[in-house]
């Protein structure tokens, strides 16, 4: 493999700050409280999403498994906003990224996104804490085809902030996301 | 230091400079504003890279077709057929996702970005293609199982791929290194020039900061030297300043220093004219007499001068008879015309106001001044003086109005060409040389008259041809007055002093005491009072005065200003001070010089009243008249009374000087010295104005001149006058020879003939000669016999002068 010059150097995790670490520490009590008080329904149909890690709600092996009826069982949101790969705003819908962390009762305060081609970034919990995060399972509607970038697409509201239109936040916007892996 | 370099040209100057370097600092500003904005518009514009990564799209292409190319190969080495459940899901999903990744490297999306050669176009046709044929047995959606055949025949389209998306990949690769680099450059380059730009920028400011530092300090500088300019400025002034007041102490100084002996010069060489003196004499004491008077002329005329330049000279209004004033100059000047045989005429205007508020002394100096150069400069003919004015409109307020008053001086005499006229206000021009030598003067007489007028408001203009004299106007406006404004301390002329009702008590004099410091001034005012019949004491200073004060306490004391130990407002001061009645006794001040704080301070310091010297025995006796009434007279009366102790034996001849009418010398102000030089050998006599209601009965020669005419009069008056009868010298023998017998009969023959031409004075003489001659003592006939040649002359002079008699041939 030719190394790879890049114009831009690619960030690496931020330095938490003490606000920050509240924050997070905040976050995991919640996700911690949210966790334990419910129990996760083995999947009916093919899983596309695994998380696992530091996970306190598993239905298979040690990791929590989704499949599209129980992502879309999830509260639901959506919202339109313009992204790189598409000439114009879409609509994406889907659950909150961390109303899936939830769900599966993630101890973490960091996660691995990977997806089905092996693409993986790093991404703080906080991310989902502070920012609508979307794990879209729609787009304008429909489901996503592999070909399309689905079936999982991490969305930022990237309108909502100059910030999130930058090469950091656009890389943690994994497509065809397979695994969550928390740590 | 006065700045002595020549103007500098824009460029030349700092501020010049300072400018280009403020102007130079705002197109650096705006110029890295450019830059850095072209900057961060050329990284945004990397950002706006669609934010993905397009070598990495290029490479996940690569991967994807080897990681499908691996699928298919593993189902090639498998021999199930239809391929496995497992396995076909793996193979599809590995179909989807190579073919997910052909719309990021889409021509369409990336050629705006990169040119990546026409091959890219090929290559990512024969993609679409494969993709197409295959995706409907290797695509999710295909629904049927995948048989071995399929896949293996898309395992072939596959292998022709490789080369083609491998050199993609490369060309891709290198392409946007190229574009990336370029883009480096193009901001290297920019960081560059902004780098320059900020360089640029600090030398800018530092130039700046350099030169406002420069200007700065070159401002501290020409503020400092502007300083020791004015420091130098008020230095020289405070020394100029000190110079002009010292000069005005000596001015001050002098004018009492120069006056006083001339006083004392003057008053000698009065003293010394009598009847005693020969002819030869007689015409050295007047050619003294007048050089001294000419002296004293040009003295005043410098200190005017001097008063005037230095600005210390003082208009003074008082309430002022025009009429009288001008009768005054008409008398002084009377003389010196008919000395020349000129005609003199005074004109007034009816309308002319009574009292006007002036300067009395000055006003008479201007028009001595213009009338006796109308005098001098004229041979024959007459010079008049025409006073008109202009009526004045009544103010609303209901002040005094103001009058445009016109004194016209007009003569025919030499005249002046219009060279002359122009130099004519010039000091000491006259003319022309010849003129200056010729008729004398001091030059300086316009000049002052001028500057006098403009001080009061007016001015005097001239108007002349030669050959038929000049006119000289003064034009002055000048407010009305009321005779009650009368300033206690005018001009002795005015005077009005407090009556203190002292009984009238006839022939008893007044006990003075004069008080100055110089020994001629005493003497002087001595003899004077006592020949007008006072007691006098003489102090040297102020202590000596008030010692002499406190024996006795005299009636009146006249105090000289200026003298050592204790100078006359001190003594003043000191009698004020003490009991009464010391403290209420009459001061009168003699100071030699007019200043008008002189005047205040004399005031204040307590005097009732102020002569300024020369003292003229007129003004003295005018002022003991006003405070003293009848006692004034002291021991002087018509009578030959020749008994006068407590005074020093007089010489017999001394006797006509109870006359108060002795000649003592009338000043005026530039007198025409230089006629009498030219006048016929008549011995001038002053007159005053009650003279002629002494020696001559006016009623009684008014009468004959109507009954016989004025004719008739004169020749009986010619026969009196040259003794025809001889009646005059008869009596005078008999005096001289004491041959009193005879007396009685010649006297009455001389009564008679001088009372009925109303020789009243000769009358009266007559007349005591006549009841006692008998008893005369031979003293007694001397002292008549000089009165009675000295009545006859004066009668003679007073008829000559009103032109009853005509001078001797």
């Amino acid at each position: 493999m030719p190394a790879l010059p890049h114009p831009l150097p690619r960030t690496g995790l931020p330095c938490p700050t003490r606000r920050l670490a509240l924050r997070q520490c905040l976050a995991t009590a919640a996700l911690l409280a949210t966790g334990a008080a419910r129990a996760l329904d083995a999947p009916k149909g093919k899983v596309v999403l695994s998380v696992v890690g530091q996970v306190g709600t598993t239905n298979v092996e040690g990791r929590a498994d989704f499949d599209m009826a129980m992502l879309e069982a999830l509260p639901q949101h959506s919202f339109t906003t313009s992204t790189p790969w598409f000439k114009e705003p879409r609509r994406f819908s889907g659950p909150l990224l961390r109303d899936v962390l939830a769900a599966s009762g993630a101890k973490g305060t960091g996660l691995r996104a990977v997806a089905l081609n092996d693409y993986k970034v790093e991404i703080p919990v906080d991310d989902a804490l502070r920012h609508k995060v979307l794990m879209a399972t729609r787009l304008d509607g429909q489901p996503m085809p592999v070909r399309e970038k689905g079936p999982l697409f991490i969305i930022y509201p990237y309108d909502e902030s100059a910030d999130l239109r930058s090469e950091r936040y656009y890389s943690r916007s994994a497509w065809q996301l397979r695994t969550l892996e928390i740590r | 230091m006065p700045d002595q370099r020549p103007p500098r040209r824009a460029w030349q100057r700092p501020s010049g400079w300072l400018l280009a370097t403020g102007v130079g600092l705002v197109l650096a500003f705006a110029a890295v504003g450019w830059v850095q904005w072209r900057q961060v518009s050329l990284l945004s514009g990397t950002v706006r890279y669609e934010g993905d990564n397009l070598v990495w799209s290029f490479f996940q292409v690569e991967s994807e077709f080897l990681q499908l190319r691996d699928q298919l190969r593993e189902v090639q080495l498998d021999p199930v057929d239809p391929v496995r459940a497992a396995v076909t899901d793996r193979v599809r999903q590995r179909f989807e996702l190579f073919a997910s990744r052909l719309p990021l490297v889409a021509p369409e999306r990336v050629a705006h970005l990169v040119n990546f050669g026409p091959e890219h176009l090929v290559t990512m046709a024969a993609l679409d293609a494969f993709v197409r044929k295959h995706e409907v047995v290797l695509g999710e959606a295909a629904d049927r199982p995948l048989t071995r055949q399929a896949a293996l025949a898309a395992l072939a389209d596959l292998a022709n791929l490789f080369t083609p998306i491998h050199d993609l990949t490369l060309r891709a690769n290198q392409r946007i290194a190229e574009n990336v680099g370029d883009r480096n450059d193009a901001v290297r380059d920019q960081v560059r020039l902004s780098m320059g730009l900020t360089v640029f920028q600090s030398v800018l400011t530092l130039a700046f900061a350099l030169l406002t530092v420069r200007q700065f300090r070159s401002l501290v500088r020409r503020r400092r030297e502007l300083q020791l300019v004015a420091n130098n400025l008020q230095e020289a002034r405070a020394e100029a300043e000190a110079a002009s007041q010292a000069k005005s102490a000596f001015l001050a100084n002098m004018s009492h220093e120069l006056r006083t002996p001339f006083n004392g010069m003057l008053g000698m060489l009065a003293l010394l004219d009598s009847d005693r003196l020969d002819a030869e004499q007689a015409d050295y004491l007047r050619t003294a007499r007048e050089s001294a008077t000419h002296l004293l002329d040009l003295l005043n005329d410098i200190l005017d001068i001097s008063k005037l330049e230095s600005g210390r000279l003082d208009i003074v209004p008082h309430a002022l008879d025009l009429h009288r004033l001008l009768r005054d100059v008409q008398a002084l000047m009377a003389m010196a015309a008919e000395s020349k045989g000129l005609a003199l005429r005074v004109q007034v205007a009816p309308e002319l106001p009574p009292w006007v508020m002036a300067d009395g002394k000055r006003l008479k100096q201007i028009l001595f001044n213009l009338m006796s150069n109308a005098v001098k400069f004229t041979d024959t003919g007459e010079v008049a003086l025409t006073v008109s004015t202009r009526p004045a409109p009544a103010d609303a307020l209901g002040a005094e109005p103001m009058h445009e008053l016109r004194f016209e001086v007009r003569d025919t005499g030499i005249g002046m060409n219009d060279a002359m006229r122009a130099r004519l206000f010039q000091r000491f021009s006259q003319g022309d040389d010849s003129t200056s030598r010729r008729y004398g003067g001091t030059g300086l007489g316009l000049e002052i008259s001028r500057s006098l007028a403009r001080m009061m408001g007016g001015d005097i203009t001239v108007d002349s041809k030669p050959g038929s004299g000049s006119v000289f106007t003064l034009s002055l406006d000048l407010p009305g007055a009321r005779p009650d404004q009368l300033d206690p301390l005018t001009t002795p002329g005015e005077l009005l002093g407090d009556h203190d009702g002292t009984a009238a008590d006839e022939g008893e004099g007044l006990d003075l005491l004069v008080a100055d410091d110089h020994p001629v001034n005493r003497k002087f005012l001595a003899i004077l009072l006592r020949r007008m019949g006072h007691q006098v004491r003489l102090a040297s200073n102020g202590a000596e005065a008030v010692a002499l004060v406190a024996e006795q306490v005299p009636d009146l004391i006249f105090m000289d200003v200026h003298m050592p130990v204790q100078d006359g407002l001190q003594a003043t001061r000191t009698l004020r001070a003490g009991p009464a009645p010391m403290s209420r006794v009459q001061i009168v001040a003699l100071t030699a010089d007019a200043f008008a704080d002189t005047r205040q301070r004399v005031l204040d310091a307590g005097m009732n009243n102020f002569l300024s010297k020369p003292v003229q025995p007129d003004d003295i006796e005018t002022l003991l008249t006003a405070l003293f009434g009848a006692r004034a007279r002291g021991r002087r009366s018509g009578r030959a009374d020749f008994d006068d102790s407590g005074l020093a034996p007089l010489a017999p001849d001394d006797l006509t000087a109870h006359d108060p009418h002795a000649s003592a010398p009338v000043r005026a102000p530039s007198s025409p010295s230089a006629l009498a030089a030219a006048a016929p050998a008549v011995p001038r006599r002053r007159f005053r104005a009650s003279d002629v209601a002494v020696h001559l009965d006016m009623g009684v020669i008014g009468d004959l001149c109507v009954g016989v005419t004025l004719a008739g009069y004169q020749s009986v008056l010619a026969g009196f006058l040259n003794d025809e009868s001889g009646s005059s010298a008869n009596l005078l023998a008999a005096l001289d020879s004491a041959d009193t017998a005879a007396l009685k009969q010649l006297a009455h023959a001389v009564k008679g003939a001088s009372a009925s031409l109303g020789l009243r004075a000769v009358q009266a003489l007559a007349l005591q000669i006549e009841t006692e001659g008998a008893s005369f003592t031979p003293d007694a006939c001397a002292a008549a016999a000089a009165q009675l040649r000295d009545l006859l002359d004066t009668g003679r002079a007073l008829l000559q002068r009103m032109g009853f008699s005509r001078p001797a041939a």
